[in-house]
């Protein structure tokens, strides 16, 4: 109970910075298209976290169902002309199918063999995009990919995608918080905690992991879906492994295992990123930098020392009011 | 109620149960006693399905369960706690009893993500009954605690509390007393009795003799992985061969 009102507060604070940053950038071109990509990150963060968040299970390779979602949306669309709005989804699904049989060997590894597993699926599609020029374009990518519309309006200004994807990012982690709070979200903890018992308490531990890869894959194939159509152009540098450790730089900085650590990691890693645009070659250095202050300070994220500092203040108020009670 | 038919596990040359055949009747509470190494924690791990027979039956309410995995075992009705704890640890103790309701309840994703009216319903009675076995096991002062944070025999009871969960028809206890001290031990007998007599069959590994002694009905006695003996316990006390297990034996006494 105690866990949900700070569950809930998370999302109402977070609602409230949204809110006061939409007055602000509704002028700025370039700060709704940064928004945006805070947006698409934390729904691909979100979906690494119901993996390795919550069931344990570790992957590099997330960029493979990004790279699925944004192909697989692209290419529906364009080849056989089906409104964007439709193949974002059907992009997911596709991603989700990747998950389920990436899952089937996977949820049998457990630790770097898993690791591995998931850094060379992670290196199959990335080549894959890259080598088959008939389909993908190869190298070169492709260009003009239609935005996405609802109801006969378009969304084209970089302020209009930033309102949709706000809504699927609302909806993401409504959805996220109700999973988790339900069965098969304790299912999935008790697997994390110990999967020996979670065994012998009748849960079907590989069922239940190949359920967090498929809904992993989703949301991550959701936000590459997402991504195509907002900046209409996909390539497969996007898609490469330093995309998966971005993903997971983000997850580990903002906490892993909460409904908030992927919305700060995401926001916090878009807008240092964004600042430091003309430090571009040294991008994965601050990333590195990065993962060892989590490693050495913050090994439960942002989200772990927020945390602590609230306990602490709530311990000092609750001994100061003890005091005052025995004055 | 459950019947070992010859059960046999070798792991390489070393046979842990050898040819184990017994019976433990519906509604008793069965205590299974040995030396150290005698294949009592491995006997469980062959009903409770972490480890399959290397021969012989396992049957349950005349159904054939040895090789089940552990979750459908389970889920036939037979519960179990372990003899190192394992706990969900970061989860609250509620939660974890909560885990332990996992196999009779239904909810699927789509009823979770949606939050149908028949999932809040499960979800609320998965609670309340939760906290009722928390209540019956003394820990309902505990319930929002994090596991790791009980003490050491509060955690034992909450992996029975976990195991009670799964409304088991056979609930297997791996020396639930370990670590405790003689207050502690004077409750799980009491709680041991209160769960026999709600018609839960138990069945006891445990190496305190006096709490073995005045809480089971029938005893078997296990040295080298072969059953020595098997009886009440003034049987078992005055049974050579338990002694001579126990004591050491060659001696003339």
């Amino acid at each position: 109970m105690l866990e949900k009102i700070k569950e809930r507060k998370g999302i109402i604070l977070v609602l409230l910075a949204v809110a006061i940053i939409c007055a602000f950038m509704l002028r700025e071109r370039y700060l709704a298209l940064v928004l945006c990509f805070i947006c698409i990150n934390i729904i691909a963060v979100t979906g690494l976290d119901v993996l390795f968040g919550y069931t344990g299970q570790v992957s590099f390779g997330h960029a493979a169902f990004y790279a699925i979602g944004a192909y697989g949306s692209t290419l529906l669309t364009m080849n056989y002309g089906i409104p964007p709005a439709i193949t974002v989804i059907l992009g997911s699904l596709l991603s989700m199918i990747f998950g389920i049989i990436i899952a089937f060997p996977a949820a049998k590894l457990v630790k770097h063999f898993l690791s591995l597993l998931t850094i060379a699926f992670g290196q199959m599609v990335f080549m894959f995009v890259s080598v088959t020029d008939s389909l993908t374009n190869g190298y070169s990518g492709i260009i003009n990919i239609p935005p996405i519309s609802l109801f006969n309006y378009t969304f084209k200004s970089n302020q209009s995608k930033f309102f949709l994807l706000l809504v699927v990012v609302i909806l993401v982690l409504i959805g996220k918080n109700r999973l988790i709070k339900s069965r098969i979200g304790r299912a999935f903890i008790a697997i994390r905690e110990n999967p020996h018992a979670a065994n012998g308490m009748g849960i079907n531990v590989r069922y239940y992991k190949i359920m967090a890869f498929a809904i992993s894959a989703f949301l991550t194939g959701l936000a590459g879906g997402l991504y195509a159509h907002l900046v209409h152009f996909i390539s497969p540098d996007t898609f490469m492994v330093t995309q998966s450790q971005l993903f997971m730089t983000m997850l580990l900085f903002g906490g892993i295992g909460s409904l908030s650590g992927p919305v700060i990691g995401s926001s916090i890693l878009v807008i240092i990123t964004e600042t430091m645009q003309s430090f571009v070659r040294y991008q994965m250095l601050i990333y590195a930098v990065f993962i060892l202050v989590v490693l050495f300070y913050l090994p439960n994220g942002v989200v772990g020392i927020m945390d602590t500092i609230g306990a602490k203040v709530k311990n000092k108020l609750g001994k100061r009011a003890e005091e005052n009670a025995k004055v | 109620m459950l019947k070992f038919e010859k059960a046999t596990i070798k792991f390489g040359g070393l046979v842990a149960v050898n040819e184990v055949t017994a019976e433990v009747p519906q509604g008793a509470i069965f205590g299974l006693i040995g030396p150290n190494g005698a294949g009592k924690t491995t006997l469980f791990n062959i009903i409770s399905g972490v480890y399959a027979p290397t021969s012989g039956r396992i049957i349950f309410n005349g159904k054939d369960i040895q090789g089940l995995p552990p979750y459908k075992i389970n889920e036939l009705g037979i519960s179990r706690t372990y003899q190192n704890i394992n706990l969900f640890k970061n989860m609250t103790a509620l939660e974890n009893v909560m885990v332990g309701c996992h196999t009779r309840t239904k909810a699927g994703l789509a009823a979770s993500i949606l939050r149908t009216k028949k999932q809040k319903e499960e979800e609320a009675a998965v609670e309340k009954k939760s906290l009722e076995i928390l209540n019956f096991m003394n820990l309902s002062e505990k319930a929002y605690y994090n596991a790791s944070n009980l003490s050491y025999g509060e955690q034992r009871r909450l992996e029975i509390s976990r195991a009670l969960a799964s409304d088991p028809k056979l609930l297997l206890l791996d020396e639930p007393a370990a670590g405790m001290n003689g207050r502690e031990k004077e409750e799980l007998t009491e709680i041991i009795r209160k769960i026999s007599d709600k018609g839960i069959t138990i069945l006891l590994v445990e190496h305190d003799m006096k709490l073995v002694m005045c809480v089971t009905h029938i005893i078997c006695v296990l040295n080298y992985g072969k059953k020595i003996a098997f009886g009440d316990a003034k049987h078992i006390q005055n049974n050579e061969e338990v002694i001579a297990a126990y004591l050491g034996g060659g001696l003339d006494v």
